[in-house]
């Protein structure tokens, strides 16, 4: 018996979370399907699910260039109305919100591009940018929420592999720790037998708990097969 | 971008981008219908009282912002109440009503997997993820609704159990200890349920 049943369906998960459900059931050639309550999960599930089109990857680096310049006139704008001398202004973050909307309205891209852009604008590579605290700003109040965000492993890790990102969203349960192992819980979509895919279950999710909880395998570890 | 690129590589030709939805749990968007047969759900659910799901989006999040924004037309209002929050659970204590933080996990629990189990083919198979908090033991809680479900004698299906796997790890590091609010444990399992349906019923 095959968890799968040897079936070809869509996959659905309701409590989508960034998306690594739905990225693995995409990986193994399944329509993928997702919800979640929080506009913020749908928002990077959306951009970790993309598959963009080389014309929509194109439109993407555009309107990015477009976000950060605009950004940094803006900066440079409140720079030159400021005192000589005085201590930089304050960031408005709102205003940087809207910039980055008007820009997108302007450049015209596609809803998914825009969403993408908003995504990236998130992302922890921003950190890496010169110009990362303009970047930063439209999406938090400040670095250290732009790093809740993104931190630690970054969302991004998650497409490459499956392993990253919703360690961040479900931090304080860590409850994702067993669904993104490496041999985790998306070895249930697969033909193993159900014997051993719940013993390997079992193992890989007690390495991962363990792992994750610093503390080496040996917890207390129950199966049982009811079929 | 590189990596983009990369998951457009991975992903077989021909399959369908993934279709996303601001929607509750408990009112699986109809427009999933389309996309039928639906052989599989895979998921894991809040824990039952850890944290406050929704605090993890910043009002002031532009993406989140940009979400909302853009997905007005989406058929279902999303609940106030999410499921298994942690708000929910020291209010009621608060407040000493009659109504248990159980008492709503476990009706919350028959509404997602019913509305789960609605869509899902027949024969179709749902996987779970969960850990238990809060004094609830949600490989219970997991199987009473699916009986409860089952029960329906409306309903032209049953759930059943078919296996699960249960673990408990045991933290040392502080962190981890604050995670699992001082217990340092905390158990967790993997379900799997079936759907059939039932001639007799239909």
């Amino acid at each position: 018996m095959c968890v799968c049943a040897c079936v070809t369906g869509a996959i659905l998960d309701p409590f989508a979370g960034a998306g690594t459900t739905l990225i693995e059931a995409m990986v193994a050639g399944r329509a993928a399907l997702g919800c979640d309550i929080s506009p913020l999960t749908v928002g990077v599930a959306r951009a970790h699910c993309w598959l963009p089109t080389d014309a929509a990857l194109d439109e993407l680096r555009c309107a990015m260039v477009s976000i950060i310049a605009a950004l940094q006139s803006q900066e440079e704008g409140a720079a030159e109305g400021a005192a000589e001398g005085a201590p930089p202004a304050a960031i408005d973050f709102s205003h940087a919100r809207a910039v980055v909307s008007a820009t997108l309205d302007a450049a015209g891209v596609s809803e998914v591009v825009a969403a993408a852009a908003w995504f990236l604008l998130s992302h922890e590579e921003v950190y890496k940018w010169p110009d990362w605290r303009k970047v930063c700003v439209p999406l938090s109040l400040d670095a250290s929420q732009a790093c809740l965000l993104t931190a630690p492993s970054g969302c991004m890790h998650l497409l490459t592999a499956p392993s990253g990102c919703m360690h961040l969203l479900t931090a304080p349960s860590g409850c994702m720790h067993l669904l993104t192992a490496p041999s985790g819980c998306m070895h249930l979509l697969t033909a193993h037998p159900l014997a051993i895919l719940v013993s390997t279950l079992a193992r890989s999710s007690a390495r991962a708990s363990a792992r994750s909880l610093g503390r080496s395998p040996g917890g207390c570890l129950e199966q049982r097969v009811v079929t | 971008m590189t990596q983009l690129a990369a998951l457009r590589r991975a992903v077989p030709a021909g399959t369908p981008g993934a279709r996303i939805e601001l929607a509750d749990a408990r009112e699986i968007p109809s427009a999933f219908r389309q996309f039928r047969p639906i052989d599989g759900v895979l998921t894991s659910p809040p824990y039952p009282g850890v944290y406050n799901y929704l605090e993890f989006t910043p009002a002031q999040s532009g993406l989140a912002a940009h979400i909302e924004r853009t997905s007005s037309t989406h058929e279902h209002a999303i609940s106030a109440r999410e499921i298994g929050a942690k708000a929910d659970k020291d209010d009621l204590a608060a407040e000493r009503t009659h109504a248990s933080f159980e008492d709503l996990w476990q009706a919350d629990t028959v509404a997602w997997l019913q509305a789960a189990a609605a869509v899902l083919s027949p024969a179709g198979r749902i996987a779970i993820l969960i850990g238990d908090d809060s004094g609830i033991n949600t490989l219970e809680s997991i199987t009473n609704a699916a009986a409860t479900i089952s029960r329906n004698a409306s309903s032209p299906y049953t759930l059943h159990v078919l296996a699960s796997a249960s673990l408990s790890s045991q933290a040392t590091r502080p962190w981890a200890k604050q995670a699992t609010r001082g217990r340092g444990y905390r158990r967790e399992h993997t379900i799997l349920l079936e759907k059939k349906v039932d001639a007799r019923r239909e």
